[in-house]
């Protein structure tokens, strides 16, 4: 046996971890080689300074540590190290949280018809913004099938909407106006409009008198537009619910119907009525009306001009309509399907 | 290594039942081996706790897996070693070890008088060789000499051969002696 052999059985001699025939030829060589010997004794001094390290104690309260870590923890909180600790291993859950609550935004948004009706005004042609009695066209066909029609509904979504709901509003008139009809538009008082929206009652006192001066481009000759639009009012008071003076109707109007809510309840048909002189033509709409047993429910000024919206009885819709032939040029730009018996119509007056 | 097989398999039954007495025996049994093992091979005492907790609660988890022909310290010692290698394996705890020598600031557990100055001089050359062998030859020497395993406990531990066991014994002891040569006889 060389020392090289030897030497690589020094570890096993020690540990006692020989055969016997390996043992005996081992301890044979060292009988013969000093240094081998000498290898051998400063290796078992090695081991015997490993072999007195101290033993080390586990810490005090170890047991108890460990007992309490194996106790079942209670699932909320074992949901919530699991989800939130330790966090950078953690990262993706909660990467994917946000994830999951972007993608439910965006699932309630495309599943709550009001969320997206207050969406598709952006894309609504310019409408009339005045702040209460407004009663804009319903910017698609499909939005109006979803809406709600009463009143009760309305407000319901009024709330739930808040600003949302009026903001679009707001911008449709600057946004999308073109420039054809831009003419007529009268952004800045309109603008100021919109700001009061939803504002308190003594605003909306402010909002009638800037309504009433919007007739004025649509009405050039008179003057006192302001009181014109009372008149008229009063002309059309053939209707079974009659008007009463602007005053009273600001304090009435918002407990029945708010601002906004009106301009939620789409109408079963809307359309343009062409006119030479839409003074003339609202004298002939109120007496038609009353004629034919309907009830003017509003009327204000929409970017283009005067807008009435009343409702009729199914039957005397068709001859509303021949009717309408005679006073100007009558353009539908929308018809429900099928009507109700009370129809809700929304006719724009233009120049 | 000192209780027998059949206090174990009596151990295990409990274990196995879900007796909750049964698993705090075993803790307090194995406790300062597996701790032991854990401060050897990581060298912090807090890295250490925390890593023989999760051995005792790994073994809780898995006593099913426990097979009967081996002791339930070799078992226990099998899930530690596995788990400080992996520890010290991982890319973290190499960037961390990298210029330090974690194993010599472990204090010796008697206070020196002034008059065992050349032993605490060689507790610490000691403690700094050991911290300085290869993880695998650390694990070994720490197995054999300091917690007394035989060859076939670590091989059956490590899941090595017995031959790799021996030279790697060896070899770590090798490593030990030259660097404790002044201490020698």
């Amino acid at each position: 046996m060389t020392c090289h052999d030897a030497r690589e059985q020094l570890s096993a001699l020690i540990d006692d971890a020989l055969g016997a025939e390996e043992r005996s030829a081992v301890e044979a060589h060292l009988a013969t080689c000093a240094e081998c010997r000498r290898e051998l004794q400063r290796l078992r001094g090695t081991v015997a300074l490993l072999r007195a390290i101290e033993p080390v104690r586990a810490p005090a309260g170890f047991v108890d540590r460990v007992l309490g870590a194996a106790r079942p923890v209670p699932w909320p909180r074992r949901l919530f190290r699991a989800l939130l600790l330790p966090w950078p291993v953690k990262l993706p859950v909660e990467a994917a949280a946000i994830v999951l609550v972007a993608v439910g935004v965006v699932y309630v948004f495309r599943t709550t018809p009001e969320l997206q009706q207050a969406s598709r005004f952006e894309a609504t042609p310019p409408v009339a913004t005045a702040p209460r009695e407004i009663a804009p066209e319903p910017p698609s066909p499909d939005v109006n099938q979803k809406a709600v029609g009463t009143p009760e509904a309305a407000r319901t979504q009024d709330k739930d909407q808040g600003p949302d709901q009026q903001a679009p509003e707001k911008r449709a008139p600057e946004k999308k106006v073109a420039p054809a009809t831009r003419a007529f538009t009268q952004p800045g008082p309109q603008t100021k409009e919109a700001e009061q929206r939803g504002a308190k009652l003594d605003d909306a006192s402010r909002d009638v008198a800037k309504r009433q001066k919007d007739v004025r481009p649509a009405t050039p000759a008179e003057p006192q537009a302001a009181g014109k639009l009372e008149e008229s009012r009063a002309r059309s008071s053939a209707a079974p619910t009659p008007e009463p003076r602007a005053d009273a109707l600001q304090a009435q109007r918002p407990a029945a119907t708010p601002p906004a809510v009106i301009s939620l309840v789409p109408p079963d048909v809307s359309g343009r009525l062409a006119v030479t002189d839409p003074d003339a033509a609202l004298q002939s709409l109120a007496r038609l009306i009353a004629r034919l047993g309907g009830v003017e429910d509003r009327r204000f000024v929409g970017d283009e001009g005067p807008i009435i919206e009343l409702t009729i009885a199914r039957e005397a819709y068709p001859e509303l309509l021949r009717e309408l032939a005679g006073i100007g040029r009558w353009q539908v730009t929308r018809e429900a399907p099928a009507l109700p018996e009370k129809v809700r119509i929304v006719l724009r007056i233009t120049g | 290594m000192t209780e027998r097989t059949g206090d174990d398999a009596q151990l295990v039954d409990r274990l196995r039942r879900g007796d909750p007495r049964a698993f705090e025996e075993l803790v307090i049994a194995h406790q300062h081996r597996v701790f032991g093992v854990a401060l050897r091979m990581l060298g912090s005492r807090a890295e250490a706790e925390e890593a023989a907790q999760e051995v005792f609660l790994r073994a809780h988890r898995a006593i099913a897996d426990f097979r009967g022909d081996a002791k339930l310290s070799t078992w226990l010692y099998a899930i530690a070693s596995r788990l400080c290698l992996n520890r010290l394996a991982s890319s973290e705890r190499r960037l961390a070890r990298e210029g330090e020598e974690t194993l010599a600031r472990i204090p010796s557990s008697h206070p020196s008088p002034a008059d065992e100055l050349e032993r605490s001089e060689r507790d610490a050359a000691l403690h700094r060789a050991i911290a300085e062998l290869s993880d695998e030859r650390r694990m070994v020497v720490v197995l054999r000499d300091l917690e007394g395993l035989s060859y076939e406990e670590i091989a059956a531990a490590l899941d090595l051969e017995l031959g790799t066991v021996r030279s790697r014994l060896h070899r770590a002891r090798l490593d030990l002696k030259e660097k404790l040569e002044r201490f020698l006889p």
